[in-house]
């Protein structure tokens, strides 16, 4: 295998591995623009200049593959000359216009100068001005003067997306990303041009003005828009969300994410059910109100019971494992239930990259855990036709977006109880409706469509009177004289992980 | 550290003191003292006529902050939130709209400050780089009446603004 020395240390790597590479695994840190791991090479930026002995110029690290023998030195003058010579040409025409760019304070540009450059502008003559706040899409805003042509952008939708839409015309200072004639960058995972793009040439037109890119704090969390279970970092700013970004998991999404998912995450703002509602009157915004809710539903439930009456859960497929293990736990040991209702989320639509048509985040894990806990389960649509339905007399429904089909024939249920972070039609038929933390407000674990079970972070607070599921459930089942047994996160959470099976290369 | 702290109690009243009205008469001796010298020899007066006279003011007074403008009027400030970055008091909250000319492209939506916060250090006007915000209006800071009203926004800052002269960034720079 060749052996390469970089700055006087020696490396020793496959053969066919670039300087870049080699340099990192000596922990060398080598500018760059154009590269990236997910990308092809290629090598049309040159920040990553460096020499290399015998070499009559500097070699680009990102592209250059290494030999038995090869000396390369990132930090000589002459590679320390490259760089700065690269940057004052980027630079040349660049509009520097950093207080209204959405990229300042992330932008590879700002941090290369700050480091290999600090030096004025030496052009005495006007700049070559360009198009912006160009809307090359729906989701993607372009300001032609600040791209820096690294083709980073025309890359991910040529070689990743596979749609082709974006391109460069014209030559020298004139050149340009455009889309073709009559077209726009409609293309469903557009927005991963916008992170790739190492500039604010690219920008989200969501995000866009929203927040400075400091004011933000970032989490990681797990999208759950689809059964892939996308890593995501969830940009949190006062309190609210603002931006979605994808986070690196080679085994699942690698750098990207869909549009569809990384905008959706506003449905947790609208319709939030912030209060519980007691036969649809709303109670105080506070946590003992929902408490006292908690009550009331418990003494109802109780009362069905008491009168020999049916009551059976309705999990929705988006819960996390530790709610799904409380709510099933509660069927069982509380409801004396064997049987449980699935009620799935529809409207899904696979891609070719990484969206499922499952547009569930956690189906495989709370399937899983059900069967692990003996129950049997059945779709709520399909038991709804059935005929044992009309002996139901109460339903106890877990979480939300599922579609509420027709009411049994003959149905007698006198009590919905509904646990929910939104007022959508499941909280519109509850008759006591308790509010939950939405998705990104909690910290909990779901199972992929490959059963590989990842944890979400919570990234905002919930509102003040929404209350974990799995206390909620302890409280309702201490009143109807049982015990769940499982009052606190820790113990559900280890409960939960260890029947569904943390899986085959899971990051839990 | 934690600091020691000492508890000091009212000194105990003499028998003359505590009869009010030896400390009344004092008190009212003292009134008629000033009032009288005042009103015969006005070297010394520590009061000024206002509002008809008044006190120079420091060079270094601040005053309410106000935004310029452009030479057409419109704000200078580009909504960069340097100011609302940089503010030690936490006190301006910005919000950005997109404006209809991309050579501008961004333009406050709204812009406030909490009077009540700040505390008129003037690294607004500093952090600014569009010479947008200045804290140099010598004007002071109004009374009010509730919390609500010391928080002054976008038209009440305008209207102290003028044109700057200083190069506005962006084109043919
Ligand atoms: S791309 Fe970077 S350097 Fe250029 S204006 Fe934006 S923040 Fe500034
Ligand atoms: S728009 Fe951004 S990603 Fe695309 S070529 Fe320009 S700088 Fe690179
Ligand atoms: S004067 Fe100081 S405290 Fe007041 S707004 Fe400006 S930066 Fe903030
Ligand atoms: S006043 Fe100046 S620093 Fe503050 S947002 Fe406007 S341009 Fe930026
Ligand atoms: S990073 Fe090597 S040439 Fe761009």
């Amino acid at each position: 295998m060749p052996v390469v020395t970089i700055d006087s240390r020696q490396v020793d790597v496959e053969p066919g591995t670039t300087i870049l590479k080699a340099a990192l695994k000596l922990g060398i840190d080598i500018p760059v623009f154009c590269y990236h791991d997910g990308l092809p090479v290629a090598a049309n930026c040159r920040m990553c200049l460096v020499e290399v002995k015998g070499s009559p110029k500097p070699l680009p690290a990102c592209e250059v593959q290494v030999r038995d023998g090869m000396e390369v030195l990132t930090r000589s003058q002459v590679a320390l000359d490259a760089r700065k010579a690269v940057l004052e040409l980027i630079l040349l025409n660049h509009p520097v216009d950093c207080p209204i760019c959405d990229q300042a304070g992330e932008c590879v540009l700002q941090d290369h100068y700050f480091e290999h450059s600090a030096t004025p502008s030496r052009i005495q003559v006007s700049k070559v001005h360009k198009a912006k706040a160009v809307p090359l899409g729906p989701n993607v805003m372009l300001d032609r003067e600040r791209c820096i042509n690294c083709t980073r952008c025309v890359r991910f939708c040529r070689e990743v997306s596979g749609s082709r839409q974006l391109t460069q015309v014209h030559r020298g200072n004139h050149t340009e990303i455009a889309v073709f004639p009559g077209r726009q960058f409609d293309d469903p995972y557009s927005l991963c041009a916008v992170d790739l793009c190492p500039v604010g040439a690219l920008t989200s037109r969501d995000f866009r003005f929203r927040q400075r890119a400091w004011s933000l704090e970032s989490s990681p969390a797990i999208c759950p828009e689809c059964s892939r279970g996308c890593n995501v970092l969830a940009d949190a700013a006062n309190g609210r969300l603002f931006r979605i970004r994808p986070r690196n998991n080679p085994d699942v999404n690698r750098w990207w994410a869909c549009d569809h998912g990384r905008l959706a995450f506003r449905r947790f703002e609208e319709r939030r059910a912030d209060r519980s509602l007691v036969d649809y009157k709303p109670q105080p915004p506070t946590r003992q109100a929902t408490l006292e809710a908690a009550d009331v539903a418990a003494g109802r439930l109780q009362a069905i019971r008491s009168n020999g009456g049916r009551i059976l859960l309705v999990l929705s497929s988006m819960l996390s494992l530790e709610e799904g293990f409380a709510a099933l736990r509660f069927a069982s040991s509380i409801l004396g239930e064997k049987l449980v209702l699935l009620a799935p989320r529809g409207g899904g639509t696979a891609d070719s990259l990484l969206r499922t048509a499952d547009s569930n985040a956690n189906r495989s894990g709370l399937t899983r855990l059900a069967a692990a806990l003996g129950l049997e389960t059945a779709d709520l649509a399909g038991f709804f036709a059935s005929p044992s339905a009309a002996e139901v007399a109460g339903l106890v429904s877990a979480g939300a977006e599922y579609e509420v089909p027709p009411l049994p024939a003959g149905a007698r249920i006198s009590e919905a109880v509904a646990f929910s972070h939104c007022l959508d039609a499941v909280a519109d038929k509850a008759t006591v409706l308790l509010p939950i933390p939405g998705h990104f407000e909690k910290d909990g674990h779901y199972a992929n469509c490959d059963g590989r079970v990842q944890r979400s972070a919570s990234a905002i607070a919930a509102p003040e009177a929404a209350v974990q599921l799995h206390v909620l459930l302890s409280r309702i089942a201490s009143k109807m004289s049982g015990t769940l047994g499982y009052g606190d996160m820790t113990s559900v959470r280890s409960a939960a992980l260890s029947l569904s099976g943390t899986g085959e290369g899971s990051n839990a | 550290m934690v600091a020691k702290v000492k508890k000091v109690g009212l000194p105990p009243l003499n028998v003359a003191e505590s009869l009010y009205v030896t400390e009344l008469v004092r008190g009212l001796i003292t009134t008629n003292r000033h009032f009288w010298r005042n009103w015969f020899r006005r070297k010394d007066t520590a009061t000024l006529e206002y509002p008809d006279k008044r006190r120079p003011y420091s060079a270094r007074w601040r005053g309410l902050h106000r935004l310029m403008l452009r030479e057409n009027g419109t704000p200078r400030c580009v909504a960069c939130m340097m100011c609302s970055t940089h503010c030690p008091a936490g006190c301006i909250t910005i919000v950005a709209r997109e404006h209809p000319d991309p050579a501008i492209e961004k333009v406050p939506a709204s812009f406030e400050i909490d009077l009540l916060k700040c505390i008129f250090c003037g690294f607004c006007e500093e952090a600014c780089p569009c010479d947008a915000i200045r804290v140099d209006s010598g004007v002071h800071a109004p009374p009010v009446y509730g919390r609500d009203e010391a928080i002054i926004d976008l038209e009440d800052l305008l209207s102290r603004g003028s044109q700057s002269t200083a190069k506005q960034g962006g084109r043919n720079l």
